[in-house]
């Protein structure tokens, strides 16, 4: 089996292939862009098990629909948190025109919520990998409703595979992880964890962080996916200091100006000097400028891909990327996240 | 009837001899001697697959049997040297297209050797680079003066149309605002639309009322009619 950590620039998108020309899809990146659709078709994908929205933001839900069209008739269920903005959303305009027009049935519409116990929101034919929601809880899922903070109750999901395991955080929030860590009274392990809120503020202190990162989380690697221009000033480096003390080893599909100094100009480490583009991403794009003659997206590990083996997980070119950072700090702006105490926040 | 892409049905097969040779140079003095030649691209039907090197090809009469010293996973069976390499052809076609759609963790070990050959001498990078993407894809026409030149997807992008793009003889009939859908092909790099290789008009969309909006919204299960699971 094999996850992508799609680099779509500042947004997220990840995508689950148990193989034979099917995926499963968790948030779409931004709005209007086809950057996922590209990836599934190049990567032959068929038929797409789930097409899973985690709150209904512009960099998570937005390319949904261009999937929706291309793979009507061809998607297992839709799952999706109805938050306060999900009924303006073009994926639900799309979603309610497939129903009133017969092409998907009630049933292939899934709100998700967890009760005592995490739902599984999908599994293979032989029960050995299984994917289930942790997070929201019916509760918060009706208080989204009303609420004004989508990113509260955004999906939690959780990837099982043998003795293996993958969260997938979105842009959760300190409140829904100390919910879940309430409920399964244990540390949760995983060897790979896409980070929540693309590594930025959480609605949390740096004591709820630390809290995070060493009492609830347990991760090996956690993959950042974060957009060289962003101007949330994602990733955070209090987030990454957490991460990288608990002894996770971090990455970025892209990088950005806090790990260059603070300044803005990184054309000098593109295309994808970090790590050469074997997949498909965003930070492919050349010569990629802001209206303000901003460096984006410039890739740092750029499209992440895991596969899942027997034996263990595998991170593809993991240590050429870790080298690649390594060398990076013998430049004169540079200064990673991932490896040196953070100068700027 | 919704749309589905078109089954290909492989047309026959051609191995396109070294650009600087024609088939009557393949040759040999002895009747049971193998014919040999080079081969600098493989083409069948419309699908080309760049080669990385110029392949050495043989013809061996009296086994009927065509071979390339590089693709040595395939031996193309016939009569003639035409059929043989037809033969031959088609098998290395079937064989790139079953593998190219599998995830490296599918293959099986003799998939795998299979792929290195290919993968080997077929540059794979290339040949993902210039086939282009066939997508569905709903939308309507958004601008015609006085033939359709802009189209809106349903995600509310906008995209210039020239008629000559689209392989529908009817489509220069389409008013503004007429909503359709299509088989588009496009560029897998730029994602850029080369053609619309399949279009037809489709009615309006039928749209829930408020009422039934607000029924359907109460009626979606949510995650936990799903099976329970566990922190473990």
């Amino acid at each position: 089996m094999e996850i992508f950590c799609l680099d779509v620039g500042q947004g997220t998108c990840q995508v689950i292939m148990p193989g034979q020309r099917k995926a499963i899809v968790i948030d779409c990146g931004l709005q209007n862009d086809k950057l996922v659709l590209q990836f599934l078709q190049r990567t032959g994908v068929e038929y797409l098990e789930r097409l899973i929205v985690s709150h209904s933001h512009d960099d998570h839900i937005g390319g949904a629909v261009s999937i929706m069209g291309a793979y009507q008739g061809r998607v297992g269920k839709y799952c999706f948190v109805q938050d306060h903005i999900f009924l303006r959303s073009a994926f639900w305009t799309r979603l309610k025109d497939l129903y009133a027009n017969k092409r998907i049935t009630r049933d292939q519409m899934v709100r998700l919520e967890v009760g005592d116990k995490p739902q599984v929101v999908w599994q293979d034919e032989s029960r050995s990998i299984r994917l289930q929601t942790f997070s929201p809880s019916a509760v918060e899922n009706l208080m989204a409703q009303d609420g004004e903070k989508p990113n509260a109750t955004s999906a939690v999901l959780f990837l099982q595979s043998g003795a293996n395991r993958v969260i997938f955080a979105t842009d959760s929030e300190a409140s829904q992880w100390k919910e879940i860590h309430r409920a399964s009274g244990r540390k949760l392990k995983c060897d790979v964890l896409a980070v929540p809120h693309h590594g930025g503020r959480m609605h949390s202190s740096k004591r709820d962080l630390k809290w995070l990162y060493e009492d609830v989380l347990s991760a090996t690697t956690a993959v950042v996916s974060a957009g060289t221009s962003n101007t949330h000033g994602h990733p955070r480096s209090d987030v990454i200091e957490a991460m990288t003390a608990s002894g996770t080893n971090v990455l970025c599909t892209q990088i950005t100006r806090r790990c260059n100094g603070n300044v803005r100009d990184l054309e000098h480490l593109r295309p994808g000097v970090l790590r050469p583009q074997t997949h498909l991403g965003r930070s492919s794009a050349v010569g990629d400028l802001t209206d303000s003659g901003h460096s984006r997206n410039v890739a740092c590990a750029g499209t992440v891909r895991v596969e899942i083996t027997a034996t263990g997980v595998i991170l593809e070119r993991l240590a050429d990327h870790q080298r690649a950072v390594d060398r990076l700090l013998r430049t004169a702006t540079a200064c990673p996240l991932c490896r040196v105490a953070p100068r700027v926040n | 009837m919704p749309l589905t892409v078109a089954q290909y049905s492989p047309p026959p097969a051609y191995v396109a001899p070294a650009a600087d040779q024609d088939d009557h140079r393949f040759g040999s003095e002895f009747a049971t001697d193998a014919i040999r030649s080079e081969m600098s691209q493989l083409r069948v039907a419309e699908f080309n697959y760049p080669l990385r090197r110029i392949c050495r090809a043989s013809f061996i009469p009296v086994a009927g049997e065509f071979l390339v010293e590089e693709f040595s996973a395939f031996v193309g069976h016939g009569a003639s040297i035409e059929a043989a390499r037809e033969d031959w052809a088609l098998r290395v076609h079937a064989a790139f297209q079953e593998l190219l759609h599998k995830r490296p963790f599918e293959l099986t070990a003799d998939e795998k050797r299979v792929w290195s050959v290919l993968s080997s001498n077929i540059d794979v990078a290339v040949y993902r680079n210039q086939m282009p993407l066939q997508v569905i894809q709903f939308g309507r026409v958004s601008q015609a003066r006085p033939y359709p030149s802009q189209i809106q997807w349903d995600d509310g992008t906008r995209e210039d149309i020239q008629i000559r793009q689209v392989d529908a003889a009817d489509f220069i009939t389409y008013k503004p605002g007429q909503p359709f859908e299509a088989v588009v092909a496009r560029d897998p790099v730029s994602y850029r639309l080369k053609r619309i290789v399949h279009i037809q008009r489709r009615s309006e969309p039928a749209r829930l009322s408020a009422d039934e909006e607000a029924k359907l919204l109460d009626s979606i299960g949510s995650s936990k009619t799903l099976p329970a699971g566990d922190w473990e």
